[in-house]
């Protein structure tokens, strides 16, 4: 299992410890093209001596910034994939015949076979959508033509806004910035983690999710953990046990829970 | 050739399509029981698609269908059956975000256009060219585009782009919000949104509590601008409002358009159309993204001071050309003696007061109208047309003048 693991890097000096932990596929925010992570210019992402490199491209991605990108991709040297959000991210890739391995990863949307199906005649991979149940979400892995990505182990993305809601705040209240922040609300208690940067504001969720015991035997083409706002020791201590139980402030999301969304049937 | 400039209205239900419709809606987007981002509103049985689209095709109206959630396995048992009949009843176009539907649109060769929604947060020309190569004719722009994002877009793509020009505003962008699935179970992406990001918030380590509702779109100052770079549809949100709102915002938005087509729109009719739909909704509104990114004006902080608007005092069901009396549905107390105004899709506002003589279903005469969808009567001189409205006088053109 551990060799499957794409980690997200938010610290470039934790990479040892996950290299020495068994991981070997590493996912890297690019400056610019990412809200809710930490990021790293091209060339830093560049110097970093590991094999499988990947860059996170996460943004819904304006007209100005698509014309940027399209020179960024032509300095990708020494990096085997990207990881997308925006569709245009796509349409430029394939123009420019680039032979980087694409991988989808709309947060929200990979929920149906059908999809992800039609995603994978395009792509390499599609990560899954993690508010699904397990049993919609092996449905989609036994089913489609490619390996797909799944969530493993980190805070799950569950907003993405343009506006900086924590600058709008502290301007409001002239209370100093502070670019990570939790927030609850009142009724019913559920706290989000809200972070932000120039390119917009993301929550997280309250807990972690650890989808270990469920998803251990499946045939993917990388778990994905995301160590955003966790501590580099939990972290560790995850990659190192990657045991079935669950820790104190972890969860297994929707894997057991279906949403509803129809409050009665008229 | 003129490119396409529709006002393209939001309605709930066959009375608010035919309001849309009569107030000068060039076309009307509608939600089917299923696959709708509206789950909990009554929206269209296939009936009243059908009916819907009669009526609409009659005064020479589009029709579109949302079929925007974002679907589950499940919820794909019936959806092309669904297609086909949508196809079937004359349906001009489906509004979608997820890739399978566009999928089956294509192989199932439909005669209906295919829009993409603003579900799928088209916001660079790359993307639109996706979907253009997909075979839609239409995309949705997200709300978070900018005029120089339009244009860009309008000019590498040529494709028909519809922009939101009124109405609420969702925090995120849109499908990239499931608030409402952590905090509920609701599915936002399947029409459960709860509407999480209204919440008041407390916030760690200090007393000040965190919000992050939008105040509302609106472009009645940027309308001319919009029209120019190329816009072709001009989209009310809010498929759940009432009759009075879509009256009044769609016909508000026709004398925009056509008094910008027609060279005539001045800095006191912007003020003066501003100034009611302004009062009609309630609340604050701005342009958002249209001239950059919205700041800490552009939201609200400490909750919203919404009262209920009672300008609505009631809807013409009949007017009797002989004796020159109308016989309206109440909606809103007033008395005689009060000064209202008339507004309808066949002819400009007249103010008129309450006369005297003002009577119940029952002919007995009545001071004032106070029951809530009562029955009143009482003559009047001007012509007035099932579907008119009358609301309290506030605003004067001459005011603006």
């Amino acid at each position: 299992m551990i060799s499957k693991i794409l980690i997200y890097v938010s610290a470039i000096e934790n990479i040892d410890d996950y290299r020495k932990a068994g991981v070997s596929a590493f996912l890297f925010g690019l400056d610019g093209y990412c809200v809710g992570y930490n990021t790293y210019s091209l060339d830093t992402i560049k110097k970093v001596n590991v094999s499988n490199k990947y860059i996170l491209l996460n943004r819904v991605i304006d007209c100005k910034d698509i014309d940027k990108l399209k020179n960024v991709l032509t300095q990708l040297d020494g990096i085997k994939g990207i990881v997308f959000e925006d569709i245009g991210v796509y349409e430029v890739v394939k123009k420019m015949n680039l032979g980087l391995e694409l991988i989808l990863f709309q947060n929200h949307f990979a929920t149906n076979k059908d999809s992800v199906s039609f995603w994978l005649e395009r792509v390499d991979s599609v990560f899954l959508s993690n508010e699904i149940t397990y049993e919609e979400l092996k449905k989609i892995v036994d089913s489609v033509s490619k390996k797909v990505c799944v969530h493993l182990y980190g805070y799950n993305q569950v907003m993405y806004s343009r506006r900086l809601l924590l600058t709008n705040w502290s301007l409001e209240f002239n209370i100093p910035y502070k670019d990570k922040n939790i927030i609850e609300d009142k009724g019913t208690h559920i706290k989000f983690r809200v972070m932000e940067n120039e390119y917009g504001t993301v929550m997280y969720s309250e807990n972690i999710f650890n989808g270990v015991k469920y998803l251990k035997d499946l045939d993917v083409l990388y778990y994905y953990v995301n160590t955003m706002l966790i501590d580099h020791e939990k972290i560790m201590k995850f990659l190192n046990g990657l045991n079935d139980s669950l820790s104190e402030g972890e969860d297994i999301g929707f894997l057991e829970k279906e949403t509803i969304y129809k409050l009665k049937e008229r | 050739m003129q490119e396409r400039i529709e006002l393209l209205s939001p309605a709930g239900d066959l009375e608010r399509l035919k309001i849309a419709c009569l107030y000068g809606a060039d076309a009307i987007y509608i939600g089917g029981q299923n696959y709708s981002l509206r789950a909990n509103a009554l929206n269209f049985s296939l009936d009243d698609i059908k009916e819907a689209v009669l009526f609409a095709h009659n005064l020479n109206k589009r029709v579109y269908v949302t079929v925007n959630i974002v679907f589950h396995d499940k919820d794909l048992a019936g959806v092309k059956e669904y297609l086909k009949n949508l196809d079937s009843i004359g349906v001009d176009a489906i509004i979608v975000s997820d890739v399978v539907i566009m999928d089956l649109w294509r192989k199932m060769k439909l005669k209906m256009e295919l829009h993409v929604s603003t579900q799928a947060s088209a916001l660079n020309y790359e993307v639109v060219n996706f979907y253009k190569e997909l075979g839609a004719t239409r995309v949705v722009l997200a709300r978070e585009a900018t005029k120089d994002d339009i244009i860009r877009i309008k000019k590498e793509t040529g494709l028909e782009l519809e922009c939101f020009v009124h109405g609420a505003m969702c925090t995120s962008i849109s499908g990239r919000c499931v608030l409402s699935n952590y905090a509920t179970n609701r599915d936002s992406n399947r029409g459960g949104c709860a509407q999480v990001c209204r919440f008041v918030f407390d916030a760690l380590n200090t007393d000040k509590v965190f919000s992050m509702t939008p105040k509302d779109l609106n472009m009645v100052s940027d309308i001319a601008e919009m029209i120019k770079i190329g816009v072709n549809s001009f989209k009310v949100e809010g498929r759940m409002r009432s009759v009075y709102y879509i009256a009044t915002v769609i016909d508000v938005y026709r004398h925009l358009i056509d008094m910008v087509v027609n060279n005539k729109l001045d800095i006191a009719y912007t003020n003066y159309y501003l100034s009611i739909l302004n009062r009609c909704a309630n609340r604050d509104s701005t342009s958002q993204f249209f001239n950059g990114l919205p700041g800490r004006n552009e939201q609200y902080f400490l909750g919203r001071d919404e009262v209920s608007n009672k300008d609505f005092l009631g809807i013409v069901l009949d007017y009797d050309k002989e004796n020159k009396i109308v016989t309206l549905e109440q909606r809103n107390y007033f008395k005689v003696g009060d000064v209202v105004e008339f507004f309808g899709p066949k002819h400009e506002v007249f103010e008129f007061v309450i006369p005297a003589d003002i009577r119940n279903k029952d002919d007995e005469i009545i001071e004032v109208a106070n029951h809530p969808r009562m029955i009143v009567k009482f003559k009047i001189d001007r012509e007035l047309e099932q579907f008119d409205m009358m609301r309290i006088k506030v605003f004067d053109i001459s005011q603006f003048l």
